[in-house]
């Protein structure tokens, strides 16, 4: 029971901020409110039983995530006074698409009616997750490191070069 | 836990959140926003695949979904290093007025 | 033999790869790659020493077509022939190509052509085949337009490559029409299936081979091919690529039926006579070999369409030899005559004479080479002539239809007769060049030596009049059975040393040193009568090429003239009754109608904005398209199937 009132109201702490991005023109507020949409996220994770992803959302995405796009924000910020606002375009297009997706994925979704059993996982999830790791994802989690490593030292490469 | 809820209902969220980053792609008139965007339409897959996986032992799509965020935070970072750098030369944020990549 | 099994698809790897290496380095690229193509003519030594049963090698592409490749004793022995000319062309090549920059580029594309032609050997299947048909067709291309930076000589390439496209598609159709009537879709089925074509597809299959082999009326492109390097011609125009049409022809002519045989027969001989009759007036030395292979291509092809396809293969065999021998010669020559001096035309015959003193070792190159294209006993070439008219005068005899032994035999006089002209007009009579310049090389002679030794008979057969001596027939032929003659016939042996000795007497005796003809050949002109006329334009295949070309522009033309005069005129009419109603409803429109067209045209108007957005080069609206795209697919396959 309180489990469902806690779901609630991470759902209501996730899709606020979403709605309030959408009709923004702040670019900053957007950001941060963008913040607040990832906390319910891991609160709703946290509920899920995957505390680990609750706790990678927390730190990768409100904390790392949400800093680069102030920091280029602030970066670019152009010089006409125009401030952080920007403008909507197409509006009607937009909402009418995304709306139409909405529906008839939300049509398929409900055709194809979820049922689940429930299995309740053995062990601690987190060192579950830190075997899986290093045996069968072994050569996926070397790849990606490899590859953030690439694109971490590229971003600083491309960031810098312009700057000369 | 989450006897009482239904899946549905986190398919519909997710659904949400995801067409929610499509709007946001496609009215917004900044490549800050459209980024935003594409981070909701990520979270919307990562949100499903975390909700499936509580009843898959192999745990696949926790897997999948910590890798997904790995990938969005290179893809950021790439982003808005070109951002910043297409910024430099155009004075520009809007992708739409980005007609060559060339100087 | 367990490793060959294994290991034996390297043998059409090994060529690219020497290709590749010698492509990467350009200075020492021809004698880098000898090593490739060297160690896969080992490689197939070894082969055809060790086979015993066809090795396959196949995978599926798509349903009911596969991929394939197989290697039995024809096609090893054949792809034995390639390595060993490529790597006499690519050592011959050393030194011809010394002052190219470009050598890295020529080893890339020889390699490159080595790759397709024994890709092309090897293929079971005839996708396969098809595939591997057109890559050595594209890099002949590539070869003949070598020296690209001179137009001429790249128009040339493109020229035969267009006429070699004509007959690729014929073969394409051939290939389609197998997989449409339900045949057998690769050689070894083929074979021991048993089941007959019908007449269509065999048909497409012969102008197939016919493109490739230089036939009537296809033989235009080989003469347009002599614009490449004169190794390339030895290789690839006269050994190896232009056989590619008498191998395929070998290949079907057991389901073949009676009249696509005779189809065969008499094509084959009509060309054979006609590019006999066509070497007799050029002035070009490369020319008038172009016109002998040519011809003698005809001669294995007549020699499949008899029935004769033993005696067939054995002509290829010793063909290639001494054709491209006398190839390479030639191209000692030019390379001679082009380092003596640059500014006569290197190639044609008038410029030349009395080069006997000065290239001793390819002069008798030559003379080995060319008395074995004239046919004369003690050489290769006799033995497998002979095979072939022995064929068709027993078919002659057999069908009572006897152009074709008529033809055949008048082509053997013809070719003692040009081939005897040619050694006259080149090596012998007075020389005009003074200094005596020692003949170049090793890396020239070796090749030629080897090519001239290789023309004698003895390698061949111990009895020098017998063609059914041949080595390699209960080899190759083991199992096929034999169906060709199965004995020689007095009367052919006899006739044909005749006319191949009258042919070098009468040659002999109009050109021999201190005649008039020799005399004035040096000033001679193109000949005005009308035989002459025929021959030096090779039949003027190439005006038939231009008319071919003006007729389709022609009916063009006509479709568009229609279009003015008809369609347009229609439309005019309909046009002027429109301006008559149109002024008969305006007025209606105007008092009527008008509210109701302003209204309508607002809703269009809404409705043209509202597309014009589809076409937007905005980012943004093309991924919502693009969404809204995806889901209507979603839609589609979620609801309506």
């Amino acid at each position: 029971m309180i489990a469902s009132i806690l779901t609630y109201i991470f759902t209501a702490i996730t899709i606020a901020p979403i709605v309030y991005i959408l009709i923004t023109k702040n670019v900053i507020r957007a950001v941060f409110s963008l913040a607040f949409s990832f906390l319910g996220l891991s609160g709703l994770y946290v509920l899920m039983n995957a505390e680990f992803m609750a706790v990678v959302q927390l730190l990768i995405y409100a904390g790392g995530i949400i800093v680069l796009m102030v920091f280029g924000l602030m970066l670019t910020k152009t010089t006409l006074n125009k401030g952080f606002i920007t403008q909507h375009r197409s509006l009607f297009f937009g909402s009418l698409v995304s709306f139409l997706l909405f529906i008839s994925l939300a049509a398929l979704a409900t055709r194809s009616g979820f049922k689940v059993g429930f299995t309740e996982h053995a062990g601690d999830p987190v060192a579950q997750i830190g075997q899986l790791f290093l045996t069968d994802f072994i050569i996926a989690f070397e790849v990606v490191a490899f590859l953030l490593l690439v694109a971490l030292v590229g971003a600083s490469y491309l960031a810098k070069k312009s700057g000369e | 836990m989450m006897e009482a809820i239904s899946p549905t209902y986190f398919v519909f969220l997710s659904l949400f959140i995801f067409c929610a980053g499509i709007a946001i792609i496609i009215i917004k008139r900044s490549a800050i926003f459209v980024l935003i965007g594409i981070e909701l339409m990520l979270n919307a897959a990562n949100l499903n695949l975390v909700y499936f996986s509580q009843y898959d032992p192999g745990m696949n799509g926790l897997m999948t979904s910590v890798f997904v965020v790995v990938l969005a935070a290179a893809e950021v970072a790439i982003a808005l290093a070109i951002l910043l750098n297409i910024f430099k030369h155009y004075k520009i944020t809007d992708p739409d007025e980005l007609t060559s990549l060339k100087n | 033999m367990t490793l060959i099994k294994t290991i034996w698809p390297l043998i059409f790897i090994l060529p690219l790869f020497s290709g590749i290496i010698g492509g990467l380095n350009s200075k020492q690229s021809l004698k880098l790659s000898n090593f490739g193509i060297g160690a896969g003519l080992l490689f197939s030594i070894i082969l055809v020493w060790l086979l015993d049963e066809p090795l396959i090698l196949e995978w599926k592409w798509l349903e009911g077509v596969s991929f394939g490749f197989s290697i039995d004793r024809l096609n090893a022995m054949l792809v034995l022939l390639v390595y060993l000319i490529t790597l006499l062309v690519q050592v011959f090549s050393i030194t011809y190509m010394e002052h190219d920059p470009d050598q890295g580029r020529y080893t890339a594309k020889l390699g490159f052509f080595a790759f397709s032609m024994v890709g092309l050997l090897m293929s079971n299947q005839l996708v396969t085949l098809f595939l591997f048909w057109e890559l050595v067709g594209m890099s002949s291309y590539l070869l003949i337009g070598f020296w690209y930076q001179e137009a001429a000589r790249s128009k040339a390439a493109r020229q035969a490559f267009m006429i070699n496209r004509v007959a690729d598609a014929f073969l394409l159709l051939g290939v389609i029409q197998v997989f449409n009537n339900g045949y057998a879709t690769s050689f070894t089925e083929i074979l021991s299936s048993g089941n007959q074509w019908d007449g269509f597809t065999g048909l497409c299959f012969i102008i197939g081979a016919f493109g490739k082999s230089a036939q009537f009326p296809f033989y235009g492109w080989l003469t347009k091919a002599m614009a490449g390097p004169t190794p390339v011609s030895a290789l690839i125009h006269a050994a190896t690529m232009v056989t590619a049409g008498v191998y395929l022809l070998v290949r079907i002519s057991p389901v073949l039926i009676e009249w696509n045989l005779q189809v065969i027969a008499i094509g084959g001989a009509v060309t054979a006579f006609m590019a006999a009759v066509a070497a007799l007036t050029q002035f070009d030395i490369k020319k008038v070999l172009a016109y002998s292979t040519i011809s003698q291509l005809g001669y294995m092809i007549l020699g499949i369409g008899v029935g004769a396809y033993q005696a067939s293969v054995f002509h290829l065999w010793t063909h290639a030899f001494f054709k491209a021998g006398l190839f390479l010669a030639a191209g000692s020559v030019i390379h001679y005559m082009h380092e003596l001096d640059s500014s006569k035309d290197a190639q044609d015959m008038r410029n030349m004479g009395g080069l006997q003193k000065i290239l001793p070792v390819t002069f008798y190159a030559f003379l080995i080479c060319g008395l074995a294209l004239s046919g004369l006993p003690f050489l290769s070439g006799f033995l497998s002539k002979e095979g072939i008219l022995t064929g068709s005068w027993l078919w002659g005899q057999s069908t009572g239809n006897y152009l074709v032994p008529v033809l055949a035999f008048c082509t053997a006089g013809l070719t003692a007769f040009y081939i005897g002209r040619q050694i006259l007009l080149v090596f012998f009579g007075s020389s005009s060049f003074t200094q005596k310049i020692i003949e170049p090389m090793l890396t020239i002679r070796v090749p030629l030596i080897f090519l001239a030794v290789s023309s004698l008979w003895f390698w061949n057969s111990l009895n020098p009049i017998n063609p059914l001596g041949w080595f390699w027939n209960s080899y190759l032929f083991a199992d096929l059975g034999a169906t060709s003659a199965q004995h020689s016939i007095l009367g052919v042996l006899i006739g044909s040393i005749g006319l191949s000795l009258a042919g070098l007497g009468v040659a002999y005796w109009l050109y021999r040193p201190e005649a008039e003809l020799t005399q004035n050949f040096k000033n001679s002109k193109e000949p005005a009568q009308l035989v002459g006329k025929i021959s030096f334009h090779g039949w003027y295949i190439e005006k038939f090429y231009d008319q071919i070309v003006l007729l389709f522009s022609k009916i063009v033309a006509g479709a568009g003239w229609f279009d003015k005069k008809v369609i347009d005129r229609f439309v005019d009419g309909m046009g002027v009754t429109g301006v008559v109603m149109a002024k008969v409803i305006g007025w209606f429109d105007q008092n009527i109608v008008d509210g109701l067209v302003n209204f309508m045209a607002s809703i269009s108007q809404l409705i043209g904005r509202f597309v014009t957005s589809f076409q937007s080069p905005k980012i943004q609206i093309q991924i919502g398209w693009l969404l809204l795209t995806l889901l209507v697919l979603l839609l589609w396959f979620q609801f309506l199937t």
